[in-house]
């Protein structure tokens, strides 16, 4: 896949960036002149759920996105949750975030879930996070890179029921570890034998607080919901008047379709304001009254001393029924279990799997050649590692390149196709010159059919390198590069 | 900034400042009170207007000038005529503007014309216009008007409007304004009660910050007024509901409980509200009395594609969905209907 371009528009403001199809660096002298954040539009371009940068709000913005992919030559516009893919004169439209699985499936060429869900993290290194992850974490805000499920994927092995297992002993094992500290905390107190009987706050007082606090929440959450269903009104809106469609009356008038005259819009809008305003006004009568409840409470506290708080507690504690013991074993039994899904898992993953002996033997190729033999146990399985802590940040940050490079790689004999390789600042603070040529040189040297787009405020030694120079501002008004 | 201001337009002092509040509640109700007299031909109100304590724009662009002049104690007449002489003053400057369609004197004073003889005339909630006005009342007005430096007052414009509002007791204060809102809730909607109170408070509310804004350009448009009565009247249990014919009302009371923040994300969700209205109005039923029925048994189908709740059994989700599609019905109806009685 290889971005052609790709044009922002915010509000009035537009950018367009052509991009090359070989390497393509996107600099600037200093930081915070939006790098990272035109590498993340592109991923959002292409439907992506991609957390908002300090200065845009990618919502606001529309990407207009040119690719050469394995359906040929497309168009992706992007206006917050629509997708629309523009291939010769068929055009198809994706709600976001439901269909974006449909948009990858044709833009990557497999339906594969466990490929599609690691995908990202395969090409796209993010500054932040990006070169600590190594085969398992957060890629970028909510997507996330498991490389067990990547191999499960690439190898076309089934384990949704054992990682289904896997998340609900999980979430059972987290509830009986907090109730177990509780139980200890328990034993603790009742050891103590300390008088457990307490001078009480005003408990009316307490206990109006409480309701209010609660219906609080509860107007808040709903002001919540309703300010969301009026952005989304409002996009459906917007998406319609972009469309410029116009229609014809009976007396042969043409009338645009917008929200005066779409029947019923305003009327929405109308009905929803009023909600909101009149949750609005409900929310402040009770902060008010909440506000003048903590004034009340916060007097009464000054008149205690601050164990009360402690003793409180100590005494809701004291009051729970339940069983360290039973905790205790309770909690056990579901780290064996947990233990035995993953073990279930990886054995499913690895068991004669050519595909782990691929990603394996690339790793080992690129480790020797960036001096990593060292730092790695260079057998089969270090590649599902959990031990990232003996690692300094220079090592770290080169064996994910490595890593990296090895996905990619299998990915690409698997799918056939050629991924774009996104890397947010691989200089990296404690990286040195001759470290990054190397690096480099194998870019040059194996991937030289990927497209590469890197963003740093250093420059390189890469053939037929792009450089797209930033200025002040991300979206500057009608701004082209070419 | 809130000025506070005596009824002359003075500075007044801090000991006086609750005879002055109360003075504001009054002309804020009393506001609430003119705007639902003329409800189907108002366009907008503003309180502590340019000229006068209550502007109301006319659909014809006309205005309706207001001034309010409010007694703490209703047994108390001795200053109510200087209030008269005050109100027709500025009422008469006011008359003088070419879009003035009417003057309304409104007090809360049974004896608005310090005039025991006349007062049976003024007993309750009473609207008098000039010419209905009791002999000497008119002879008072007459004589106040030809000593003014400015007799610009048109009297056939003239009114006086006694509103009974009195007492620190809120309950009893607000019990006209409750009923003229009772009343306008029932004529718009006859078969709803119970809304009154809430309505009453929310433009309490409204009307008192609009009449804090110094920016006399701030109004209250009408739809404004009426968009929180419809969501009220929405919100509110609906007697004879059709769907209780296809449906327990425990059921239905149970899932609107338990799903209302689906049931109201889709009913208020544009892309799928408009589809089940414009399917409604497309539907041609075997009988028009029962047509929302019809339309939700033979098509709520139609929409299963787009509703799906994980793990829950299909015989609830076609009942949520049905609730669904049956309150979206309603609330359009509901919004034709409130929308073409007030002229909105």
């Amino acid at each position: 896949m290889i971005f052609k371009s790709l044009k922002l528009t915010e509000g009035m403001a537009t950018k367009k960036f052509d991009f090359s199809s070989s390497v393509n660096l996107i600099y600037s002298e200093k930081n915070s002149k939006g790098k990272t954040t035109l590498l993340r539009f592109l991923l959002y371009a292409i439907g992506y759920a991609i957390p908002n940068t300090k200065n845009i709000k990618f919502e606001k913005c529309i990407t207009e996105c040119e690719l050469e992919c394995e359906m040929g030559s497309i168009k992706v516009i992007r206006q917050n949750d629509y997708l629309e893919v523009f291939q010769a004169s068929e055009k198809r439209t994706y709600i976001l975030p439901h269909e974006v699985d449909d948009f990858h499936s044709l833009l990557f060429g497999t339906h594969n879930k466990d490929i599609l869900n690691n995908l990202l993290g395969t090409f796209y290194v993010d500054q932040e996070k990006g070169w600590t992850l190594l085969n398992r974490g957060t890629v970028i805000g909510k997507n996330h890179f498991t490389i067990e499920h990547l191999i499960l994927g690439l190898s076309d092995r089934d384990c949704s029921e054992l990682t289904k297992e896997l998340k609900s002993v999980e979430r059972e094992l987290s509830k009986f570890r907090q109730m177990f500290n509780v139980a200890q905390y328990q034993a603790e107190i009742n050891e103590r034998k300390e008088n457990l009987v307490f001078e009480e706050h005003d408990e009316a007082v307490q206990r109006q607080l409480e309701i209010l606090k609660f219906d609080a929440k509860s107007i808040s959450d709903e002001l919540k919901r309703i300010n969301n269903v009026i952005d989304e009104n409002t996009s459906f809106k917007n998406y319609i008047e972009k469309m410029k469609i116009r229609v014809m009356a009976s007396n042969g008038e043409e009338i645009p379709v917008n929200k005066n005259t779409i029947v019923d819009f305003q009327d929405n809008v109308e009905i929803l304001v009023a909600k909101r305003r009149m949750i609005t006004a409900e929310l402040s009568s009770i902060k008010r009254e909440i506000n003048k409840f903590d004034k009340v409470t916060s007097l009464q506290e000054t008149l205690f001393k601050t164990e009360t708080l402690i003793q409180s507690f100590d005494k809701n504690i004291s009051a729970f029924e339940i069983d360290a013991a039973t905790v205790d074993r309770i909690v056990t039994k579901l780290e064996h279990e947990r233990t035995k899904i993953k073990k279930a898992i990886t054995a499913a993953t690895k068991l004669n799997n050519q595909i782990v002996t691929d990603i394996y033997n690339t790793i080992k190729k690129y480790a020797v050649e960036l001096d990593l033999e060292k730092n790695m146990n260079l057998w089969q399985d270090y590649i599902f590692t959990d031990d990232l802590k003996s690692l300094s940040g220079a090592i770290l940050h080169k064996i994910v390149f490595v890593f990296k490079l090895a996905y990619i790689k299998a990915v690409q004999d698997k799918l056939k196709i050629h991924l774009p390789i996104i890397l947010d600042s691989p200089s990296g603070r404690e990286l040195d010159k001759a470290n990054i040529d190397k690096m480099m040189d194998i870019l040059n040297r194996d991937f030289r059919k990927n497209q590469i787009i890197i963003s740093s405020i250093f420059t390189y030694s890469l053939d037929n390198m792009k450089v797209f120079e930033l200025g002040d501002l991300l979206i500057d008004e009608y701004t082209n590069y070419r | 900034m809130l000025t506070i201001k005596d009824d002359g337009g003075e500075k007044m002092s801090s000991s006086n400042a609750s005879a002055t509040l109360f003075g504001w509640d009054f002309q804020i109700n009393a506001a609430i009170v003119l705007m639902l007299d003329n409800i189907q031909i108002a366009e907008q109100v503003r309180v502590e207007g340019d000229t006068e304590d209550i502007e109301i724009k006319l659909s014809n662009g006309k205005m309706l000038y207001s001034q309010a002049k409010s007694v703490e104690k209703s047994t108390d007449y001795s200053h109510v005529k200087d209030k008269l002489k005050k109100a027709l003053t500025t009422l008469s400057t006011a008359s003088e503007n070419p879009d003035c369609d009417k003057l309304i004197y409104v007090t809360n004073s049974p004896n608005p014309f310090g005039d025991k003889k006349s007062m049976a005339a003024f007993y309750g909630h009473t609207r008098k216009a000039f010419k209905n006005l009791p002999d000497t009342c008119r002879t008072t007005v007459e004589n106040i008007i030809d000593n003014l430096p400015n007799n610009t007052l048109d009297t056939d414009k003239f009114h006086v409007h006694v509103i009974p509002f009195e007492t620190d007791d809120m309950k009893e204060r607000y019990k006209v304004i409750k009923t003229v809102v009772d009343d306008f809730v029932f004529s718009v909607k006859p078969n709803l009660s119970g809304i009154g109170q809430q309505a009453m408070e929310i433009w309490q509310k409204d009307f008192f910050e609009n009449a804090t804004l110094s920016d006399t350009s701030k109004t209250i448009k009408k739809k404004e007024l009426i968009w929180p009565l419809i969501v009220l009247m929405y919100d509110s249990n609906v007697p004879n509901n059709p769907i209780l014919e296809i449906m327990d009302e425990s059921d239905l009371y149970e899932l609107t409980i338990k799903y209302k923040d689906l049931i109201n994300n889709k009913v208020e969700r544009f892309d799928f509200s408009t589809k089940i209205i414009s399917d409604y109005k497309d539907y041609k039923p075997t009988n028009m009395k029962t047509k929302t029925i019809e339309f939700i048994n033979l098509h709520w189908l139609d929409y299963k594609d787009e509703f799906d709740i994980d793990g829950v059994d299909p015989l609830i989700q076609e009942k949520v969905l049905k609730i669904i599609i049956d309150n979206i019905i309603r609330q359009k109806y509901l919004i034709s209907d409130i929308k073409k009685k007030v002229c909105i």
